[in-house]
């Protein structure tokens, strides 16, 4: 887009590039990643990996700025800074965005550029106090903001870089497992059993469903993930579910007295996130087991029960 | 575009082969996929394809497949997830985890295809021993419970078994196990056999289902596909049978008791049958021995309706061709007491299939496991009375019509009942029962051991019980005595009764089980002396002593009864039933005569045409009876009440068996004359021999041989007889000689009379030769006329020769031979056929007489 | 080379229960070309024996068989000819020179009877040859009680020449004796 500006000639006089320290043994996140492995098969654009370096919670952010100006132009400027900053971005709503964090680095003072120049940055021990997300209606993200202020009339130029941050989660010190009678009356009794309530980012779903009276004819039975982003607060609270999983786990119509072994491996699904609760009052992540049911008539049946999704280990590309 | 809703020519059939190629392209067409993938070494995206593969054994086209269609999709989908394997199993061999993929393959959505590649990748892992056989096996036939379609599942349980099949541990324990190969423990035998147990049993049960989900189907169809899918089943059991191998505790203790209960617990009558069966046939023989108990037991507890005269049949026939490939196989089966453990647990069975075990099927069971018996333990006539008494019991149950079993104590008549005619299969099926006993002991003495033997055969029909009756007699091959009393002899009566009476036996009490004696105790003969016993068979009998007397019913009425019947096959049979005389002891000759007075009573009942073949062999007996007396030097009063009952049998034969009659009269009087001392015998026989002649041989033919042979007979019994009786008999014999019907008769008959009649009295040789000659010479036919003469002559020349006249002498002879030159010069005669033959004739004798012409003095030897 | 087989005098089933399953064996079907038998069948089952075991039979009637049979029979086999007798009709009985008479009566090189159940051969000085082939299920005679074993005689004819073989069923088993005869005529 910006090579079609410039030949129009609005293009900015310059090119800015971030270098970050060690970018090239650093690991990176895929911040863009499919929205639900069933889905899978059918790709589209939106789904082109979108690689983010990744930083823990008070990593120290550093690098080089490099400023090259084009066709040997000179620019005049009013200063250029570096910004690093957390916001929470509504996408709906973007007036409940928020900055959580914000540091800045001047690099050159106002004058003129007449050649290219590279300029150091460094944010030491930075705090990062929260995971970087994606989500529908809401975002967190980390990024570094390069500005060169312009003159009054003419825009600032700006190249913003993101970064991913991911914390690692102690072990739950408990860990109860989920069981639970449903049915309906006189026609579906079942009773299930997942041995765990709280699973990191690639753990397995273990599990038992007992068919204990079965007078519908099903036609097969499925575990979903659900997941529940709320973001806003007060009376703007935008809440979305959506399933990132699907995993049949039966096929054919069991009969009373049969028990179907469950093992969902949860790393196949790559949406997955932590579960979040009220990050910084704007956001929530609930993620939900939904055991669905489903009949010759396609009727369904459900139930969902929530689970909690820690991370144990960095998800890096 | 032709219409694509042609519901007319779209046939069930034609869909179905439209969505088979459908299916298989698929397979086809993501198989070139998964081995680019494999080929490009994208191990992630080939798993996502083999998913694709194999998830088209659960697309929409494939679940419209019969079984049939679909194993066809089966196997296509088999072959390609093995390109998958041989990969897979090519990186393990270059140290790749397999646990990877493993878990991997555990990502697909979808269940069918997720277990598919699962068992694969299982596979792989057993292979790669990098994981415990028995631990993958255990997970995998856990993981399989996801696929609860009963067609889908059974063909994803078949995958699993014929992947695992060659790599179930079969070792007894870990500490077999090879320590240098892996640290890791495969398992034992053991695990093999609960992972294979487990997987039958959900399977048998995704197969039982089937008949449930059939709510909207043809049932028709729907077991026309359960019984294609059964073999998906049975293979199991096939595999248990490799793995239990030659060790029967691993059978008995734990194969068999899990099968078992599978089946009984599944309650479904196909799988019942069809398990039973194969458990019949899987197994070594000799387990079946080993647990016939548990296998009987099993029995007992299928379901009301399940084919178990499949079963059953299958398990005895098993077994009857066991013990008859060897000793060891039938000492076993003595040992383990087999035949006792059915004839213990049969009955359970039985009752409690109650009527859906139905009569036919019932017999076919009989039918096995007398044929078991015989196999397994010959010598047990009880055991094979046993089966019998089975069969009786079964016949009772579903023929029977008004058994009382509250009226048992009233008179015994009252309860009696009666039967219900069989069909012809069964009625042929109970007489197999029956003959097989026959045709194993070919003895008349074991078969008489078999209590329930007459109580079965009342059931048959009259042709049959007759068949059964010959067929028994039959089998007495070697005719070994076996009949020691009389009782034995009447209890053989029983059984042969079909071919004695006129009419069928069974009816009322005999069929009770009472056997049949019933029908027995009316004719209270024993008390009858048997001096003039066979009056009885001739006249009235008051009623105090014989109520209802057949035999003397048959007698008058034999002739037309027995019309309808093959006349041959009537013979044949009486033939057998005069065969048993032979089977009776005759060692001591008095017992032998009781013996012979009670079979005569028993035959009596069949009335004179049987008679008439049953009682010659019985006369004969007797006779040969009297010979030994002669040569034993026993009781003179013996000898001569064997000769009376000789010929009171004789007495007992019909008018229309008046030639019979005479010469077995002619028999009694030489055996008489030849034992000496019992002269009566021999005049009382001749004479009578002649009332019968003269009263009841109608025939001229049977005439002429009656009185041939009375002539031939008188020939050597003439020092047994006082001259003046002798004279009498000569005299009579040549005054009927004279009287026969044609001239030759009455030459042929008087040269025989001239070579018995005595020199002495009125009608010496000499008169009856001239008498023959007179017959002769009245001949019209030249040729005839001269071949008489030339028989006289010959006569002639032999009375001479013996010194009983001289024919010499009033040249008798010489006159004779000058009339036969006579006739043989006149010209017509010569040149003819018959003329050579006289001429040959002539020829002879003129020889003979020349050549002993010092013999015949006075004979002009220049004349002949 | 012609085989002959002389047997008779059954008397199935009045004097015995049947045929030795000994001789059964040896007369097997398709080696004997004629088969002249001397009555006393008694049953017809013996009849229908026979005709199994050859297509040629002859059979003459004894003294207790049906009148169905003729009383003698005549067959030309090689160059000889044989009659065949039951021989109850001789008187007396059990007499050679009955029997030879009997041979010149029927005019036939070789006579064959039965009757006495004693297997013998002989030849005359006329050169007539005598065949009795005894009872070939050792039937006993009515008038005396010597036991007689089950015998057969067969012969084996060559233009003139009769070899005969005499079978007989022993208590110690089979014995057979060999003769040989020409036929002077």
């Amino acid at each position: 887009m910006e090579a079609a500006l410039g030949f129009i000639g609005l293009g900015s006089p310059c090119d800015i590039s971030v270098d970050l320290d060690a970018a090239s043994t650093r690991r990176y996140v895929n911040q863009n990643p499919t929205s639900s492995t069933l889905h899978s098969s059918t790709k589209s654009n939106n789904d082109n990996p979108l690689l983010l370096p990744l930083f823990t919670e008070s990593e120290t952010v550093s690098g080089k700025v490099t400023v090259s100006l084009k066709d040997g132009k000179h620019m005049q400027h009013r200063g250029i800074k570096i910004d690093f900053v957390g916001t929470i971005e509504m996408v709906y709503d973007r007036e409940n965005s928020q900055q959580f964090t914000s540091l800045e680095r001047l690099l050159e003072d106002p004058g003129t550029l007449t050649a290219t120049k590279t300029y150091r940055f460094e944010f030491t021990n930075v705090e990062k106090s929260y995971d970087t997300y994606s989500g529908i209606n809401v975002k967190l993200r980390y990024f570094l903001r390069v500005s060169i202020v312009r003159s009054q009339y003419t825009q600032d130029i700006c190249k913003q870089v993101d970064i991913a941050v991911q914390h690692l989660v102690d072990k739950p010190l408990s860990n109860q497992e989920i069981r639970m009678e449903v049915g309906i009356e006189d026609s579906l009794h079942i009773e299930f059993v997942y041995h765990n309530s709280k699973f990191h980012l690639t753990d397995v779903v273990i599990g038992r469903i007992y068919f204990m009276l079965v007078r519908i004819n099903l036609k097969r039975m499925e575990l979903e993930i659900r997941k529940r982003e709320s973001a806003g607060t007060g009376a703007n609270v935008y809440n979305e579910t959506e399933t990132v999983m699907k995993f049949e786990v039966m096929d054919g119509a069991p009969v009373r007295g049969e028990v179907i072994p469950v093992r969902m491996f949860l790393g196949a699904c790559r949406a997955l996130t932590p579960s979040y609760r009220s990050v910084n009052n704007k956001f929530s992540v609930k993620y939900y087991l939904n055991l669905v049911l489903v009949d010759e008539t396609d009727r369904r049946y459900f139930k969902q029960s929530e689970i909690t999704i820690w991370r144990k280990s960095y998800q890096t590309v | 575009m032709p219409p694509s809703h042609s519901s007319l020519s779209d046939t069930d059939e034609g869909r179905e082969g439209r969505y088979l190629r459908e299916s298989i392209a698929s397979v086809r067409l993501h198989a070139q996929r998964l081995r680019r993938a494999l080929d490009a070494d994208r191990l992630d995206e080939a798993v996502k394809i083999a998913a694709d593969v194999a998830a088209e054994l659960r697309s929409i086209a494939a679940a419209e497949l019969s079984p049939k269609l679909y194993y066809d999709v089966y196997l296509s989908v088999g072959a390609e997830l093995r390109v998958l394997e041989n990969y897979a199993m090519e990186s393990a061999r270059r140290g790749a985890p397999v646990l990877e993929l493993y878990e991997r393959v555990q990502e697909t959505p979808l269940v069918l295809p997720r277990l598919y590649l699962l068992i694969t990748a299982g596979s792989v892992y057993i292979k790669s021993q990098q994981a415990a056989a028995k631990d993958v096996l255990r997970d995998l036939v856990e993981m399989c419970a996801g696929v609860q379609h009963p067609q889908r599942g059974l063909f994803l349980r078949a995958y699993l078994s014929q992947m695992m099949k060659d790599k179930l541990p079969d070792v007894l324990s870990e500490d077999e196990h090879d320590e240098d190969s892996n640290d890791i423990s495969a398992g034992t035998v053991h695990d093999s056999i609960s992972f294979v147990i487990r997987n039958f049993t959900e399977m048998n049960r995704l197969w039982v289902r089937m008949e449930r989900e059939a709510s909207t189907r043809d049932i028709e169809v729907l077991e026309k596909e359960r019984l294609e899918l059964r073999i998906l089943v049975g293979s199991n059991i096939a595999t248990l049978g490799r793995l239990v191998g030659s060790n029967l505790d691993l059978y008995k203790t734990e194969v068999l008791p899990a099968i078992v209960e599978q089946i009984v617990k599944c309650n479904d009558s196909i799988a019942q049958e069809y398990l039973a069966d194969c458990i019949a046939q899987v197994f070594p023989d000799d387990f079946h021995l080993q647990t016939l108990e548990e296998f009987m037991h099993m029995c007992k507890d299928l379901k009301k309706g399940v084919n178990m005269r499949i079963i059953l049949s299958s398990i005895i026939q098993r077994l009857s061709r066991f013990v008859s490939s060897s000793s060891e196989a039938k000492h076993a089966a003595i040992q383990t007491g087999a035949f006792t453990v059915f004839r213990d647990k049969l009955p359970a069975v039985a009752k409690h299939q109650g009527s859906s075990l139905n009569l036919t099927d019932r017999l076919r069971i009989h039918v096995e496991l007398m044929n078991f018996t015989l196999c397994s333990e010959p010598n047990r006539t009880d055991y094979v009375d046993d089966v019998l008494g089975f069969t009786v019991h079964d016949m009772q149950k579903f023929l029977g019509s008004t058994y009382d079993h509250g009226k048992k104590s009233k008179s015994f008549r009252k309860i009696s009942t009666t039967y219900k005619p069989l069909i012809t299969d069964d009625e042929l099926l109970a007489l197999d029962v029956l003959t097989k006993p026959l045709d194993k002991f070919k003895s008349v003495g074991s078969v008489l051991k078999l209590e329930n033997f007459v109580v079965l055969q009342n059931f048959l029909s009259y042709e049959n019980q007759k068949a059964l009756a010959a067929r028994l007699l039959l089998s007495a091959g070697g005719y070994s005595k076996c009949i020691h009393n009389v009782n034995t002899l009447k209890k053989l009566f029983r059984y042969v009764a079909p071919l004695v009476l006129e009419k069928r036996v069974g009816s009322d009490a005999e069929a009770e089980g009472t056997g049949g004696d019933g029908m027995y105790q009316k004719f209270d003969m024993s008390t009858i002396t048997y001096h003039h016993e066979y009056l009885l068979a001739l006249m009235p009998v008051g009623s105090s002593t014989a109520p209802q007397l057949e035999s003397s019913q048959s007698l008058s009425a034999d002739t037309s009864a027995i019309s309808e019947e093959d006349t041959e096959q009537f013979e044949k049979n009486q033939e057998l039933v005069a065969r048993i005389v032979y089977l009776c002891e005759d060692e001591n000759i008095g017992e032998a005569l009781s013996l012979y007075i009670v079979l005569r009573q028993e035959l009596i009942r069949g009335g004179g045409k049987r008679l008439s073949i049953t009682l010659p062999s019985l006369m004969f007996a007797s006779l040969r009876l009297a010979l030994r007396c002669s040569k034993t030097n026993c009781d003179g009063d013996l000898v001569e009440r064997i000769l009376s009952f000789a010929a009171e049998s004789v007495e007992l034969l019909p008018d229309s068996s008046a030639l019979l009659a005479l010469r077995l009269r002619l028999h009694i009087a030489g055996t008489a004359a030849s034992l000496g001392g019992v002269s009566r015998f021999v005049y009382d026989n001749i004479s009578s021999g002649f009332v019968a002649y003269e009263q009841h041989i109608t025939t001229s033919r049977d005439q002429h041989k009656a009185l041939q042979q009375i002539i031939a007979t008188m020939g050597f019994v003439r020092d047994a007889l006082p001259e003046d009786s002798f004279e009498a008999l000569a005299n009579r014999a040549i005054k009927h000689a004279t009287r026969s019907l044609t001239r030759s008769d009455q030459c042929v008959l008087l040269c025989m009379c001239a070579k018995v009649a005595p020199k002495s009295m009125k009608g010496s040789p000499i008169s009856c030769l001239m008498k023959a000659e007179e017959a002769a010479e009245c001949c019209v036919n030249a040729a005839e006329r001269v071949l008489l003469m030339l028989d006289v002559a010959s006569c002639a020349a032999q009375v001479h020769e013996t010194k009983m006249a001289n024919v010499c002498e009033g040249q008798f002879l010489g006159e004779l031979m000058k009339k036969v030159r006579e006739i043989m010069s006149s010209k017509q005669n010569k040149g003819s056929a018959l003329g050579k033959v006289v001429a040959i004739r002539y020829g002879k004798l003129v020889g003979y007489l020349k050549q002993r012409l010092d013999v015949f003095e006075g004979l002009d030897g220049s004349e002949l | 080379m012609v085989l002959v087989l002389a047997i008779g005098d059954f008397h199935v089933p009045h004097r015995s229960p049947g045929l030795p399953q000994r001789f059964k064996t040896l007369l097997a079907p398709g080696k004997i070309q004629y088969i002249f038998c001397t009555g006393n069948l008694s049953s017809s089952e013996i009849d229908e024996y026979l005709r199994s075991v050859s297509p040629d039979v002859h059979i003459v009637a004894g003294d207790l068989d049906s009148t169905y049979y003729p009383d003698k029979a005549i067959v030309n086999v090689g160059n000889l000819s044989f009659g065949i007798c039951h021989g109850h009709q001789i008187i007396p009985r059990d007499s050679k020179s009955a029997n030879e008479a009997l041979r010149r009566e029927m005019g036939v090189d070789v006579l064959i009877t039965g009757n006495s159940h004693a297997v013998e051969v002989w030849q005359s000085n006329d050169g007539g040859i005598f065949v009795s082939p005894g009872s070939a299920t050792g039937a006993y005679t009515t008038v005396n009680h010597t036991v007689s074993p089950p015998s057969f005689v067969l012969m084996d004819v060559q233009g003139s020449k009769v070899v005969t073989y005499n079978y007989i069923l022993e208590d110690t088993g089979l014995r057979v004796a060999r003769e040989n005869f020409d036929s002077f005529k």
